[in-house]
């Protein structure tokens, strides 16, 4: 019954390039934009922070946002409601997330680069004190893996269910159950940590 | 065992997203370290999204959702392009060697014809008709080869 449901833009992208008369085609190709936009426009900037805030590095981040959707548009997928389609594109995000970081090992010499440059830009703009206390919760943000941060992200920003996060990272609810635990474990013991030195 | 999960996660972490919970909620925070860590870690990660989002994201330029569609399309187009391109060079051999069989075929037709026939039966036409006829085969090849080629192109759909 759901199946039989699509979404506008699910059909609008299903629809294969075929020579029609020209002002069909033209007509298909502005209905498909026209969604597509709408799409972009209201996912597009929390999408791309989520992403930098995982990799740490914005050339990196530009990189698998643009792949990201590269590859969504290209995708040929009934998709029920924006939620799935969201869905969609954080699973695309996750898997080239996941290959991004085995050939990244200098994360930490990437960190450091950030840093400074977020120093130095910020520094005029924003108060001292928030600076700092936002560049504290960005250690703290770094000392988790990006697959830690990935799963924290999903479920305590984003909301989605267990269910949801393990059909996006391909793992069983359980299994992700667990993981979720032990990542949301670590980031309580490192605030915890803090706290106890007066860093929180 | 350490409990990991705890029913009332998915509520409690409504109530947070709603910023109000419901007394029952805020009872069952005090008794369940599963639902505490939750909410210190989603308060935490609330506050760091917040901070984050207005440090970074003010600065950040993205393109428009046109220049993402038409540069995700552009890419797709060079593939039929690539794969015709790709294709032409096997043509032209093809063609070659058809060409040059036809006029095998009408040389030694010919030769075949002048052993024969009576209607040129004199040594210095024997000898320079021949390869005069070669060379008009050869000349009717590369018409025929250039045909194909002007064919070949105006068969080209727009992508």
């Amino acid at each position: 019954m759901l199946s039989s449901v699509v979404h506008p833009l699910s059909v609008a992208l299903q629809q294969k390039d075929r020579e029609t008369n020209q002002n069909g085609s033209l007509y298909m190709e502005e209905n498909r934009k026209k969604i597509w936009e709408e799409f972009y426009e209201s996912y597009s900037r929390s999408f791309w922070f989520y992403i930098y805030k995982i990799c740490g590095d914005e050339p990196t981040a530009d990189d698998i946002f643009q792949e990201s959707f590269c590859k969504f548009l290209k995708a040929r997928i009934n998709f029920q409601n924006e939620k799935h389609m969201r869905a969609y594109l954080y699973r695309i995000a996750y898997r080239l997330i996941i290959d991004r970081m085995r050939r990244i090992k200098a994360e930490k010499k990437a960190f450091a680069e950030e840093q400074r440059v977020y120093l130095s830009y910020i520094q005029k703009e924003s108060p001292q004190s928030e600076i700092h206390f936002s560049l504290d919760m960005e250690k703290t943000f770094r000392k988790l893996k990006p697959k830690e941060r990935m799963l924290l992200w999903l479920a305590y920003i984003e909301g989605y269910s267990y269910g949801e996060i393990a059909e996006m990272t391909d793992n069983k609810e359980n299994s992700l159950k667990v993981q979720l635990f032990r990542a949301r474990e670590k980031l309580a013991k490192i605030l915890k940590t803090q706290k106890l030195q007066g860093r929180v | 065992m350490k409990k990991k999960t705890c029913h009332l996660e998915k509520e409690v972490m409504a109530g947070l997203r709603e910023k109000e919970l419901k007394p029952e909620l805020q009872k069952h925070l005090s008794e369940c370290p599963v639902c505490q860590g939750v909410v210190a870690v989603h308060t935490w990660m609330s506050q760091f999204k917040e901070k984050a989002w207005k440090i970074d994201m003010p600065k950040k330029d993205l393109p428009d959702a046109r220049t993402v569609w038409n540069g995700i399309y552009a890419r797709r187009r060079p593939d039929k392009q690539l794969v015709r391109k790709a294709l032409r060079p096997l043509i032209y051999p093809q063609v070659l060697s058809f060409g040059v069989f036809i006029a095998g075929i009408i040389f030694l037709g010919i030769k075949g014809v002048l052993k024969f026939g009576n209607i040129f039966d004199t040594p210095a036409l024997t000898r320079i008709l021949p390869f005069f006829l070669l060379f008009v085969s050869i000349i009717i090849i590369l018409i025929v080869f250039c045909g194909l080629l002007l064919a070949l192109e105006k068969r080209k759909k727009p992508i």
